[in-house]
Order: structure tokens, then sequence, then C-alpha cells
């Protein structure tokens, strides 16, 4: 959020617009104003919350011009698209330093070329990446953990999922584990990568976030 | 022993079973599910846990639960006691004795009878309390009518109708009253329309446009 921006309390904003504390309530209930927007500051009177004036009043304007023809979830998914169903094109992305060319073209190479990209997509670019990025596996491995992640997909789709590469005498063999806390391997498998997916996600999200605000 | 059919699980007495999806799971006694669980119709009698999420379209506890992560649902109603270890989320949500949730709780209509412990932000569309309610963040739902029993806290209440009462108490000698106070404590309190009991004390700011003291 920029510093200079110019805030107005809670109770200015309400005058100001007319709405009432019960439409606000809803509307934040509804995710139709960001979490972040509610700023809460000291003041001499005690706690009070204010928000960034120009962007609130503008969000309002518009909740207040289509709240006739839509239903505020359908506003909800305009504002802030639920992630499972946005789509990216990958030029777009690309363009936008989200993800690089590189990790793109390769994905496609293993899977095919596709427009538009989901999320699913680009959580496994972000694996491609992490994989390839690190140098310790050869591009085989890499695709032969996209596969696996490919097949099971639906499966870990929210779960605090793992992904392992083993390599014994050379020979690599990828595991896809639901929440692994400690894996043992004997003394001649080494473990060569693991890649939580929770965490992979959460940078998925900071990159939509980044593409979204950008 | 646990019965475990492809659609089914069923403990009885104590017994311990591997997560995973099914149309229904029914636990008498002491059970244990040492995975996540994901099931149309989850009904527990005695004591269960559940180490991992759970995904259940009806569930009724009846006795003790444990969830050591998210529950979410379509209707969930605890006769008994149920702790919740993350978020809960669901349609209609009644308890009759205590809910403690340690993430954030949201439903369209919560309708409690005991206690609620929340520790994050509970969202709903109708929020109906007998008894006592904690919850850490903010209070936020359309229709909110409380009948105190009890000490409540809440660090914010916001929405459109807010009625918070303080349950009538004429049969107990002035002595049991004054151990058993009721009251409610919040920074704020917001409403278009707001109605609070007689000798409301505890809020440091009430917005309202209409209020009834």
């Amino acid at each position: 959020m920029p510093m200079d921006e110019e805030l107005i309390s809670k109770k200015d904003l309400l005058k100001l617009t007319g709405i009432s504390y019960g439409q606000l309530y809803r509307w934040k209930r509804k995710n139709l104003i960001p979490e972040e927007w509610f700023i809460r500051k000291s003041t001499f009177t005690g706690q009070e919350t204010f928000f960034p004036k120009q962007r609130m009043l503008a969000r309002i304007d518009k909740i207040l011009h289509m709240k006739d023809e839509r239903s505020l979830d359908e506003l909800a998914d305009l504002f802030s698209p639920r992630l499972e169903r946005m789509t990216f094109e990958p030029r777009e992305l690309i363009e936008r330093n989200i993800v690089s060319s590189v990790m793109v073209d390769r994905y496609f190479e293993l899977f095919g070329e596709k427009s538009p990209l989901g999320i699913d997509d680009l959580l496994a670019i972000l694996v491609l990446e992490e994989s390839l990025a690190s140098g310790e596996l050869t591009a085989d491995e890499c695709a032969m953990l996209l596969q696996l992640l490919d097949e099971h997909m639906e499966r870990v789709k929210g779960q605090e999922a793992e992904l392992i590469l083993l390599r014994k005498l050379g020979i690599s063999t990828a595991l896809l584990a639901d929440r692994a806390n400690a894996v043992q391997a004997d003394r001649e498998t080494r473990i060569v990568k693991r890649i939580p997916l929770a965490s992979v996600m959460e940078q998925v999200k900071i990159r939509v976030n980044e593409w979204r605000n950008g | 022993m646990v019965d475990q059919s492809k659609n089914s699980v069923k403990i009885s007495g104590a017994g311990t079973s591997p997560g995973g999806s099914f149309d229904s799971v029914v636990i008498n006694g002491s059970g244990r599910i040492s995975g996540a669980l994901e099931c149309i119709s989850f009904v527990t009698n005695g004591s269960s846990s559940v180490n991992g999420a759970i995904r259940a379209e009806e569930a009724t506890i009846n006795g003790t639960t444990s969830i050591r992560g998210g529950a979410t649902g379509d209707r969930y109603e605890v006769n008994g006691s149920m702790l919740v270890e993350g978020d809960m989320s669901g349609t209609r949500l009644r308890v009759s004795g205590s809910l403690a949730v340690r993430g954030s709780l949201s439903a369209e209509e919560i309708v409690t009878r005991g206690s609620l412990h929340v520790d994050r932000n509970c969202d709903a569309e109708q929020f109906k309390v007998e008894g006592a309610f904690h919850i850490k963040g903010l209070l936020n739902a359309d229709q909110i009518d409380v009948k105190l029993d009890g000490q409540s806290e809440a660090k914010e209440i916001g929405g459109e109708t807010i009625r918070i009462l303080a349950k009538r108490r004429e049969k107990i000698n002035w002595f049991m009253r004054m151990l058993r106070q009721s009251g409610l404590e919040a920074d704020t309190i917001e409403g278009d329309q707001v109605e609070l009991y007689e000798g409301f004390g505890g809020a440091g700011q009430i917005g309202v446009d209409r209020i009834r003291l």
C-alpha cells in the first residue's frame, strides 16, 4: 500500500457514501472489500479503522452500481477471482516476469502447448523451476517428478504433500508422499530433492497477487 | 472393532482407522481416525479424534471430538464438545454444549446453546447464541442475537441488527446472581440497529444508527 495514500475514517466514509454499518460488514464478509484495506490506527478516542480513500470510494461506487444486476458472490469473484478459477495467458505471464519463458517452453515440451493456463499448470511450472534451478536434478528427473505430480494432482490438491526424488547407484525414483515428516533411506540411496507442495503453492499465490496488482 | 468396507467405516468399542474418502463414518465408543477424512455422513457417539482435516456433508457429534485440522462441510450438529484446531466453515452449525475453533469460523447460520470459543474471526449471516462466547477477532454477522449467560467477549462486533440481552435469572437469589454475572466485553460494537441489555458498559466504542439501551 503506498505510504502517502490519503486515508478516510470509517465514520467519515459512511457519512460520505451513505452506506450503513450493516452493508459495510456484509461486503467485508463477502470479500468485496479486501482485509488489507481495513487499517487500524490509534487515535485519541481509541482504536479506529481507516481505509485508503480513493480505492475505497471507487470500490463502493462499483458495488453500488452493480449490486442490482449481480449477486454479491458474483461481485466478489469479479473483484478477486478465486484462485482455482483463474486463467492466465502464457505470453502475459512471461512478459510480466511471473515465470520465465524457458520454464514455460520446457513445460509445453512435456505436456503439449496450451493456452490459457490454469492454477494447476502454474503450480507445475513452479515445481519445474524449483527442481531445475537447484542444478541437482537432471532434466529427465524433473520430467519424472512432473509426470508424477500430473497423475496425482487431484488427490494432492490442498494437502500437505511432498515430491521426493531418490537416487540409488545412478538410478532415480520419484515419490509423492502425503504429509511426509521424516524420510529415511538406506545408505546407498540419496535423497536428492524434497519439494513441499504447500510452499510452492504459497509461491504461486504470491506471484498471482503480483500479476493481479501489477 | 473396526468394520471397514469400501464405502463406510464403523468403529464399535475402541478402534483406529486410517483416513480416506467414504460415504459414512460411524464411531460408537472410542475411535481414532489417523488421517484426513472426507465423507458424506459422520456420526460419533462417545469420544473420537481425527488426525487431520475433516470434510463432512453432515456431521453429528454426540460426545467429544477433536479435529487436528480444519473442518468443512454443510451441516454440523454438536451435542457435547468439539475442538477444531484449524479453520471451520459450513452452512448450518448447531451447538448444544461447547465448540472451540483455533482458527476462524464461518457459516451461514450459527446457533449455539452453551459456549463458543473462536481464536480468530467469526462470520455468519445469522448468529444466535444462548450462553457465552469468546471471539478473539471480529464477530461479523447480519443478525446477531445473543442471550448472555456468563461472561462473553469479542474484539469487535459488527453487523446489521445486533441484539445483546442478558438472560434473566429471577429464580435464583441475589448471592447466586452475584456469582454468575453475565456481561460482555468488546472494543467496538457497530450496527444499523443495536439493542443492548440494561446496565451494559463493556464496549469502548459503540457505533450505531439507532440504539436502544
